[in-house]
């Protein structure tokens, strides 16, 4: 399972981007999902600098390929109140799709879903429905969905 | 037009599908043909095939690294663009790729 109810965090109040990765970073330690909280947030961090993850207007899909984590996993937040992401679009971001992966990882069953998940983040009814979500269990039936494909 | 193109990022997850599909996308919507080729964490997807490239009046290649096979597009014109602004912006960036090769051509005329 890349994301379980666990990992799913919805309408949460974060005042701004790096909240919401240390925010993440905290829950996969606790979780088991990364040995090293600091090393996680570092890597988002650089991965950020590199271009910013906020992809559209309201979306941004942080992701770290860390030597930090121990198995691909998926996190899920969504916000009361939209944050700026510190993008040059200016994007607004109100769902994060945070993707954790190992660092030698490729491939995989689990890496051709997230590639599927960031490709149908593209599409304009998928959006809408991520917006929409409002209980743990619509986001899990639109993930079982990218599996089956 | 008919357009072939790369895409690749460093970690190779999530903006290499992304440009793909948002170029993908433009081309539906304006009109041309465009395939993309991923070189990603899985791989190689969607590859190009010699036919295509030589039905292609422009290569699109939106990487950050260097890419795989770049010799394949030899006497073709290769557009570069970045990664992160055909993410956001895919038909911003076709509609100024068009606007280049359209003027290419007729300079060459």
């Amino acid at each position: 399972m890349l994301i379980t109810e666990k990992q799913i965090y919805l309408k949460q109040t974060f005042k701004d981007r790096n909240e919401v990765l240390a925010f993440i970073a905290e829950q996969a330690m606790n979780q088991d999902v990364i040995n090293n909280k600091s090393l996680l947030f570092d890597d988002f961090i650089a991965r950020e600098g590199e271009y910013s993850t906020a992809v559209q207007e309201g979306i941004a899909i942080p992701h770290a390929k860390s030597a930090a984590v121990k198995k691909p996993q998926l996190y899920f937040v969504s916000l009361e109140e939209p944050i700026s992401w510190a993008s040059p679009d200016q994007y607004q971001v109100k769902v994060i799709f945070a993707i954790l992966v190992p660092k030698e990882e490729a491939g995989t069953k689990h890496i051709a879903i997230l590639s599927a998940l960031a490709s149908r983040l593209m599409d304009d009814d998928f959006q809408e429905a991520v917006f929409e979500i409002d209980q743990e269990t619509q986001l899990l039936n639109l993930l079982k969905k990218i599996e089956e494909v | 037009m008919k357009f072939v193109g790369i895409t690749s990022c460093i970690a190779g997850l999530a903006h290499t599908p992304m440009a793909a599909k948002a170029l993908e996308k433009a081309g539906d919507k304006l009109g041309h043909e465009v395939k993309i080729e991923q070189q990603g964490a899985m791989g190689i997807v969607n590859q190009l095939k010699a036919s295509d490239i030589s039905a292609a009046d422009a290569v699109i290649i939106a990487a950050d690294q260097s890419i795989e096979g770049e010799d394949r597009f030899k006497g073709k014109p290769i557009i570069r663009v970045k990664l992160g602004q055909v993410v956001s912006n895919g038909e911003t960036v076709l509609t100024k790729i068009v606007k280049v090769i359209t003027e290419k051509t007729q300079s060459s005329k």
